[in-house]
């Protein structure tokens, strides 16, 4: 079963980490997690904020775990979290967690789910700077 | 209607919702807060509008009473 979710505050090292996930069913977890960097075009970041609008972003997970096993293996399972909140660097701030049978499926669907998320998943992110000024973010 | 704002546009205006009359369609709302606030002109440009748990583009549906503006997202 999928456990799509915001999360607030970093994710903790249960989320992060995919120990609990490992299963004889699958063959192949492929897990991408984002970190909040210190720096951002040469500016030092000191802290983080993430908005969410958790009914629209749980509806687009939904969708897009759909979309992975439609597109690479019927039976992927989709652990997808984002922290929500403050956060500083070296926090997690997102964890992807894809089970499939076989590591190809499981590569290639964590590549899209990433791309969809930072195109798709509304979540808003405003950097604050060693110079204590802040910066609402706009998607790379 | 009640428009949910978030992220940046929230930020610029200092609250998160704004109330309208009745629009029918997503480039109506956008419009509308355009109209109102020409200094978030561009970001509408560059929004979409969500109703309940899924983007919306087009015509809403009757009867709606609450949509959400969504501009350029960055999480990840």
């Amino acid at each position: 079963m999928d456990h799509l979710a915001f999360h607030p505050g970093p994710l903790p090292p249960d989320l992060v980490g995919c120990a609990g996930l490992r299963h004889p069913s699958y063959g192949a977890i492929a897990s991408f997690v984002g970190v909040v960097r210190n720096h951002h075009h040469g500016r030092t970041v000191t802290a983080l904020h993430y908005q969410a609008h958790p009914e629209l972003g749980i509806g687009v997970l939904r969708r897009l775990a759909d979309q992975l096993r439609a597109d690479h293996d019927s039976g992927l399972v989709a652990t997808i979290v984002h922290a929500t909140g403050d956060l500083v660097p070296g926090d997690a701030a997102i964890a992807i967690h894809l089970r499939a049978a076989h590591r190809r499926a499981a590569l290639a669907a964590c590549d899209q789910a990433i791309e969809a998320i930072k195109r798709d998943l509304p979540v808003w992110k405003r950097e604050t700077y060693a110079d204590g000024t802040t910066v609402w973010m706009e998607g790379s | 209607m009640i428009i949910r704002l978030f992220g940046p546009m929230a930020a610029a205006l200092g609250v998160d919702r704004l109330e309208s009359g009745p629009l029918s369609d997503t480039e109506g709302v956008l419009a509308w807060i355009a109209e109102r606030h020409p200094t978030l002109a561009d970001l509408c440009r560059r929004s979409r509008v969500a109703v309940g748990d899924a983007f919306a583009d087009g015509p809403l549906p009757p009867h709606t009473a609450e949509v959400a503006v969504i501009p350029p997202v960055s999480g990840g």
